[in-house]
């Protein structure tokens, strides 16, 4: 079964990353993290990117989005690549989760990807409940792992309900 | 009275510059007209493109700023989003602006959601920004709304006028 877990930024540091690269280290499924370096929507045509993001996330049986907050909204890198999806997750399982500097672990912005997930041209299948807001970020990412033992366990059970959702969705293993 | 006003959109025939420049032909205030076409994404420590600093004195020189956002996928299209966080890590011509937000779509709400999103993402305290916060503006089925580049419907002129009304009340 697999997962494609969409880092939510374009930086070159990312706490959002390290918790993609977290959750995949956790083996619970086939994971694969997903950078979005794509040409800007509006202007461009479609490129290799663009069909190769495109191709992996049709090819997954469910999506994870780790999000940052930027003025309390998604990243441009992350709705840029949002408006790319042309139907890629319509009926996908997609789950969200973000980590931030801050207390408040993406809060908004978390609530703004669930919104555009669930706009008529994306139609994902979101995954209910199971929020996850991870602040204070420098403090809990250490050395590539999560140093907080109740941060680690609340991502630990957001992955495996959310492969447990998956499996029940796809029919798979 | 120098009012700037930024359509949020980066397609051609966009129908949020046509409103801005209908706008600036229909009032006798001295309005500019911009868009943010042709500005790399944002990405965090990237050198600040030229366009952003272009647009930020133009910002700085102005006496009340609107900012016509399209929506895309229910929010705030990217392209405005890059300029908005540029400009919150270039120095933040917006500080202590007055700003109007309005919006065209093609659908019946007429960007009514991309606002919302808007107005928070304005709200945030990095910009110490007033936001005008009496009626709205949103110009429905946007795609016909023009001919020639003139608003063709008259209850929507008429709401126009009303709505800059209150907004130029507002901004004295």
């Amino acid at each position: 079964m697999k997962i494609s877990i969409i880092v939510g930024t374009n930086a070159d540091k990312s706490y959002n990353r390290m918790l993609a690269e977290y959750i995949t280290s956790l083996n619970l499924a086939d994971f694969e993290k997903v950078e979005i370096d794509l040409p800007l929507f509006g202007e461009s045509e479609a490129d290799g990117r663009v069909a190769e993001f495109r191709n992996k996330l049709k090819a997954s049986d469910g999506v994870i989005v780790t999000t940052p907050e930027y003025n309390k909204a998604v990243t441009p890198a992350l709705k840029n690549a949002f408006e790319w999806l042309d139907g890629a997750l319509i009926m996908k399982p997609t789950a969200v989760i973000g980590t931030s500097l801050g207390i408040q672990g993406a809060t908004r912005a978390q609530e703004d990807a669930r919104e555009i997930l669930l706009s008529p041209e994306v139609s994902a299948l979101v995954f209910p409940g199971h929020e996850v807001l991870i602040g204070q970020a420098p403090q809990k990412f250490i050395d590539g792992t999560i140093d907080d033992e109740n941060t680690r366990l609340d991502v630990v059970k957001f992955a495996e309900s959310f492969v447990n959702f998956v499996k029940q969705y796809s029919g798979k293993d | 009275m120098k009012i700037f006003a930024l359509s949020g959109s980066n397609s051609e025939n966009s129908s949020n510059t046509k409103l801005l420049n209908f706008i600036k032909n229909n009032f006798e205030q001295d309005v500019e007209v911009a868009d943010v076409r042709g500005i790399p994404l944002f990405k965090e420590g990237a050198e600040v493109p030229a366009k952003i600093t272009e647009l930020a004195e133009k910002i700085a020189d102005s006496d009340l700023i609107l900012i016509s956002t399209p929506e895309r996928l229910h929010s705030v299209p990217s392209c405005l989003k890059s300029v908005i966080d540029w400009f919150s890590v270039s120095g933040n011509p917006l500080a202590g602006k007055k700003v109007v937000i309005l919006s065209a779509d093609n659908s019946p709400q007429g960007g009514a959601r991309a606002q919302t999103r808007l107005k928070t993402i304005l709200s945030n305290s990095t910009f110490h920004v007033t936001i005008f916060g009496q009626d709205e503006f949103m110009l429905s089925n946007a795609d016909h709304a023009f001919e020639a580049d003139r608003l063709v419907d008259t209850n929507t002129i008429k709401f126009l006028y009303h709505f800059f009304d209150e907004v130029f009340e507002w901004s004295k």
